[in-house]
């Protein structure tokens, strides 16, 4: 794949979003519900698709905007477009409420990913608009097997280790990890052809 | 673990790094690794983007439309609140943590004030029927006016002590705002300090083809790929135009850096984040556009630069 097919290009939403952060960052408390207007809705849906519970979510979408209240003067370019770091936050906040969820519930022993620790990251398609964006990754994920578009989803969207994953679907460690591997390299590919499709 | 050994052997367990599949330890080791091949960054940073890019997947779902504009309203105030008290050093470390740990927490309610205790009637004393010297009678009514003295001279002490104190937060809300704003700035100037002295700061010029001089320099930080752009005697275009920034390639690319206005004294920062490999930048350039900016030039450049009017 080309290198020049992962370069950051920043829509003129993703550059609005950049504006914003910077004025949160100055303490301009009117960014703040600016970027709740653009975002809010992106977020809601992310963190529902994660806690599948409507009260528990509309807690965590408040924690995620209060988060990136309070730390934006930390958001640097290299964290991905405002976008992006605002859904990593949010994925990061809603599993860690999935978690608290489940042990509420006794269904699971708590664990911790390194991933929510993670910096955000970057969008291979931030040069898109949300609906543009969000049509070309079900695409992209359209196109994956369904066994391993199944390993994407429960470790993204679950949270879950692939021991937990393979015991929830009952194949072994070995074929979870292939999987992951295979999908994650595909969607990646797939993505970028995605996106030269679209500049070319 | 089986500690990787190899680059391969990294390589491989990227994606399962990307997607948090990784127990810590084994995740600690991998990272480690990670940071001393070039190769496993560039392949981790795209995987996980992919990985990133799914939140983009997932179907619209809104908030209820009264719930969505009472949790913006909650949001804006506290962000106001906290203004004020992060400045003030007075709980800014405990309401932080309170924010954080109770998510959707909302303001504190309102501090409901009791009236003060009255008196039963069974604590007035009455006593009737007895008889009392003259002289012994005056007494209460002489009590009575010094209660009242003392009773207006707490009044006014405690009418005083609110004057102050209301004087002394507003100082302090004052002070507060200032130092807030300080704050802000001091933050603001410390980032673009950063991104012009780093070590892999690039410095483009760039010279006006017009008569009047106005110019630019652009600080082109390889390493955080990010971009400042600060001008000088650039005037400021009237309402409806903008100034927008190019970026443009070895293969005539033009992407766009944002959109700006310079102030009355033709000044303006413009910051932007986009990776770049150093030989694809041909030129820098700034043209006039229609507000909201263009998709691609359409206005004159006003001021431009090439990689070789670098230093």
């Amino acid at each position: 794949m080309p290198a020049w097919a992962l370069r950051t290009r920043l829509s003129e939403d993703a550059a609005g979003d950049v504006a914003i952060i910077l004025r949160m960052a100055q303490g301009d408390e009117s960014a703040l519900g600016a970027l709740y207007d653009r975002w809010s809705d992106g977020v809601h849906a992310l963190v529902v698709r994660i806690v599948r519970d409507e009260a528990e979510a509309e807690e965590v979408v408040e924690a995620v905007f209060w988060q990136g209240w309070q730390q934006a003067g930390r958001y640097t370019g290299d964290r991905g477009t405002p976008g992006a770091w605002l859904l990593a936050i949010a994925r990061s906040r809603a599993l860690d409420r999935l978690r608290t969820i489940r042990r509420r519930r006794d269904d699971l022993a708590a664990d911790d990913s390194v991933f929510a620790n993670e910096p955000a990251i970057g969008d291979p398609l931030s040069d898109l608009n949300t609906n543009e964006r969000a049509g070309r990754v079900v695409a992209a994920l359209d196109t994956l097997p369904p066994e391993q578009r199944t390993v994407l989803e429960l470790a993204y969207f679950e949270g879950l280790s692939q021991t937990e994953i393979a015991d929830r679907l009952s194949q072994p460690l070995g074929t979870i990890k292939t999987r992951a591997r295979l999908a994650l390299r595909k969607l990646r590919d797939t993505l970028s052809v995605l996106r030269e499709e679209l500049t070319s | 673990m089986t500690i990787p050994l190899t680059h391969d052997e990294a390589f491989a367990m990227l994606p399962e790094l990307a997607l948090g599949l990784l127990a810590p330890d084994e995740a600690a080791v991998l990272l480690a690794f990670v940071q001393t091949s070039p190769a496993c960054q560039a392949e981790l940073a795209s995987l996980r983007g992919a990985a990133g890019a799914m939140s983009s997947a997932v179907p619209a779902a809104a908030m209820d439309g009264a719930k969505k504009s009472a949790m913006r309203d909650r949001l804006v105030s506290r962000a106001t609140a906290s203004a004020v008290s992060d400045a003030t050093g007075t709980s800014d470390a405990g309401a932080e943590r309170a924010a954080t740990s109770v998510p959707g927490a909302t303001t504190a309610p309102p501090l409901h004030l009791e009236p003060r205790e009255v008196l039963p009637e069974k604590h007035q004393r009455v006593v009737p029927g007895q008889r009392r010297n003259p002289a012994l009678q005056v007494l209460p009514w002489m009590a009575a006016a010094a209660s009242i003295g003392i009773a207006l001279a707490q009044l006014r002490t405690n009418s005083e002590l609110t004057a102050q104190r209301d004087a002394a937060r507003a100082a302090l809300s004052s002070a507060t705002a200032s130092a807030t704003q300080l704050s802000g700035q001091l933050a603001s100037r410390d980032s673009l300090v950063a991104a012009m002295t780093g070590a892999q700061v690039r410095v483009v010029e760039l010279a006006s083809t017009a008569r009047l001089a106005p110019g630019a320099r652009m600080f082109w930080d390889r390493l955080s790929n990010r971009w400042t752009l600060i001008t000088h005697d650039l005037q400021p275009v009237p309402a409806g135009r903008t100034y927008q920034l190019w970026l443009v390639t070895a293969r005539a690319e033009k992407i766009s850096a944002g959109t700006f206005n310079t102030d009355a004294q033709g000044r303006a920062v413009v910051q932007a984040t986009y990776a770049l490999a150093e030989a694809d930048l041909a030129a820098i350039a700034i043209t006039e556009e229609p507000e909201g900016g263009s998709p691609q030039p359409t206005g004159t450049i006003l001021v431009a630069g090439t990689p070789a009017q670098t230093r």
